[in-house]
C-alpha cells in the first residue's frame, strides 16, 4: 500500500484500513458449504480418471486376446478360395455357424499360398484407374491377398430386408455384396459398412441410388501395417475408415471395408 | 500476542487443508468484510462478495506466486470480487466520471482525530459511488492512478478529479460534525 501523505487519507487508513467487523452471519460454516459444493466436482472428476486408468489395462487385455483368438479362424474360414475359381462357394462364417460345424482349419497357409501363388497381376493402380465414379478409390495397396471378414457377416443381414433399402439386393458387377451396414437411407451423416465379395474388379453397381451415394463417400486407406492385421480389431475399435482388403485385381479375393460420408 | 506469519499456512493452504483454511478464514474475514463493506454498503451483499473471494482465494491458491504476502494477495482478489460485483450490479451506471480539473481541491483544515471506524465507514459510504470507489482504491488500497483508470476503464485524469471531489466531500462532512461538538464546548 502506498502511504499517502493526505493527512485525510491517513485519517481513513488509521481508521478503517486495520479495523474490522463481524460479518452479519455465521461466516466460516458458509464458507465451508461453499467450498464442499466446490470440492466435489473436482474429487468426482479424478475418480472418473481412476476408475478409467484401472479399468483400461483390463480392456486392452481383453482385446489382445481376442484379437489374437479370433482372427486367425476367421481369416482361415473365409479366405476365399484356389486361383481361377469365383468365390460364390466360399462358405460364410455364419454359413458355417448355422451348420453347426466347427470352424475349420485349412492345412495350408491361405495368406501365405495367396502371397506366393496368385497369376500375374496387373497393377494395382491401373484396376483403380478403371473404377467408376463413386467407387472406392484407392491410391495404392500393399498386394497382401488377405481375406477377412467383417464382424457383421458374422451375421449378414438378410438380403430381403426392406428397411436396408440401400442393402436391397445389392448387386456388384462380377461379385456380391455380401453385406451393408448400417442402412443408407440417403442421409450423409451415416457411416455404412460396406462388405463386398467380388469376382472381378470394380466397378460396382448396385441399385439405382447406389452410385450416387456412392459418390458422396469417400473411400481411405488404411496403412499398410493395418492391412496386415485381421480388420475386424480395428473395426471394433471404431475405425471406420480401414480398408481391410487390399487388392483389387484378384477375383478371387474379398473386398471388406468401410465407407465414411465425405464432410 | 504475536502476529502470526499468514505465509506459515500456505503449504497446507496449497494441500486444501480445512484446518488452515479455516484458520485463515478466522484471521482475515473481519478485516475483508470490512473492505468489502467499503465498497458496497449493504452489509448481506457485502459478505456474500467477501465469501467469493474467498472462495477463489481458497481454490485459486496455487497461482500465488509469493511475490507479495498473503494478505495482499487476498486483497487484491476482494476488492476485484467488489468491482466485478458493482459491474454485474450495474451500479457502476451511475458513475458520471467527467474529466472535471482538480479545482475541487481545497486546502486541508485540521482533522480531528477520534473519528471512530463506524463514522468514518458512514462517511466512505456516503460517498457517491465514482468517488467511494477511487478513494477507497487509492487512500486505503493504495492503488496509483493508472491502476484505478485500467480497472475501472477511465482515464487517469478521471480518477485524480474523482479523487479530489471526494476527498472535498469527506472534508466537508467532517468539518459539520466537527461543528456541534465546538458549539456545544
Amino acid at each position: 500500500m502506498n502511504a499517502s501523505e493526505n493527512p485525510l487519507d491517513r485519517l481513513f487508513q488509521q481508521g478503517l484500513d486495520h479495523a474490522g467487523t463481524t460479518p452479519p452471519s455465521a461466516g466460516w460454516a458458509q464458507m465451508e458449504a461453499l467450498l464442499d459444493a466446490n470440492a466435489p466436482r473436482k474429487r468426482r472428476r479424478a475418480g472418473v480418471w481412476l476408475w478409467a486408468a484401472s479399468v483400461l489395462p483390463f480392456l486392452l487385455a481383453g482385446l489382445g486376446f481376442w484379437y489374437l483368438q479370433v482372427p486367425s479362424s476367421q481369416v482361415n474360414q473365409s479366405l476365399v478360395s484356389k486361383q481361377g475359381t469365383t468365390p460364390p462357394s466360399t462358405p460364410s462364417i455364419s454359413k458355417m455357424q448355422t451348420n453347426g460345424s466347427k470352424i475349420e482349419k485349412l492345412d495350408r497357409d491361405p495368406v501365405k499360398e495367396a502371397l506366393t501363388d496368385h497369376a500375374p497381376r496387373r497393377p494395382l493402380n491401373s484396376a483403380v484407374k478403371t473404377q467408376k465414379r463413386g467407387v472406392p478409390r484407392v491410391e495404392s495397396m500393399a498386394s497382401i491377398p488377405v481375406s477377412v471378414d467383417m464382424p457383421n457377416m458374422i451375421n449378414p443381414p438378410d438380403p430381403g430386408d426392406r428397411d436396408q433399402d440401400f442393402g436391397q439386393n445389392p448387386k456388384v458387377e462380377g461379385g456380391q455384396i455380401v453385406s451393408i451396414s448400417p442402412e443408407i437411407d440417403g442421409d450423409e451423416s451415416e457411416i455404412a459398412e460396406v462388405i463386398i465379395r467380388r469376382g472381378k474388379p470394380l466397378p460396382v453397381r448396385g441399385p439405382e441410388n447406389m452410385e450416387s451415394e456412392v459418390a458422396k463417400l469417400e473411400w481411405r486407406k488404411a496403412p499398410p501395417a493395418l492391412l496386415q492385421n485381421p480388420p475386424s480389431l480395428f473395426a471394433f475399435l471404431g475405425t471406420r475408415n480401414t480398408l481391410s482388403i487390399p487388392s483389387f485385381h484378384n477375383a478371387r479375393e474379398t473386398v471388406s471395408g468401410l465407407w465414411t460420408p465425405k464432410k | 500476542m504475536a502476529k502470526p506469519d499468514p505465509n506459515f499456512w500456505l503449504p497446507s493452504l496449497r494441500k486444501q487443508d480445512r484446518k488452515a483454511q479455516h484458520a485463515l478464514f478466522q484471521y482475515y474475514h473481519k478485516r475483508m468484510f470490512s473492505l468489502c463493506h467499503r465498497y458496497i454498503p449493504d452489509p448481506y451483499q457485502a459478505e456474500d462478495v467477501m465469501m467469493a473471494a474467498f472462495l477463489q482465494f481458497f481454490t485459486q491458491i496455487d497461482r500465488f506466486e509469493e511475490r507479495g504476502s498473503l494478505e495482499g494477495w487476498l486483497r487484491r482478489i476482494a476488492v476485484s470480487q467488489c468491482l466485478q460485483f458493482l459491474r454485474k450490479s450495474r451500479s457502476m451506471e451511475v458513475l458520471r466520471f467527467d474529466d472535471a480539473d482538480e479545482s475541487a481541491l481545497v486546502e486541508q483544515p485540521a482533522l480531528p482525530a477520534d473519528l471512530d471506524y463506524d463514522v468514518l465507514l458512514g462517511l466512505v459510504q456516503k460517498l457517491p459511488m465514482g468517488y467511494r470507489m477511487v478513494f477507497n482504491l487509492f487512500a486505503l488500497e493504495g492503488y496509483s492512478h493508472a491502476e484505478i483508470a485500467e480497472e475501472l476503464s477511465i482515464t487517469e485524469g478521471t480518477s485524480r478529479s474523482q479523487l479530489a471531489k471526494a476527498r472535498a466531500l469527506l472534508q466537508t462532512w467532517i468539518s459539520q460534525l466537527e461543528q456541534p461538538k465546538s458549539q456545544s464546548r
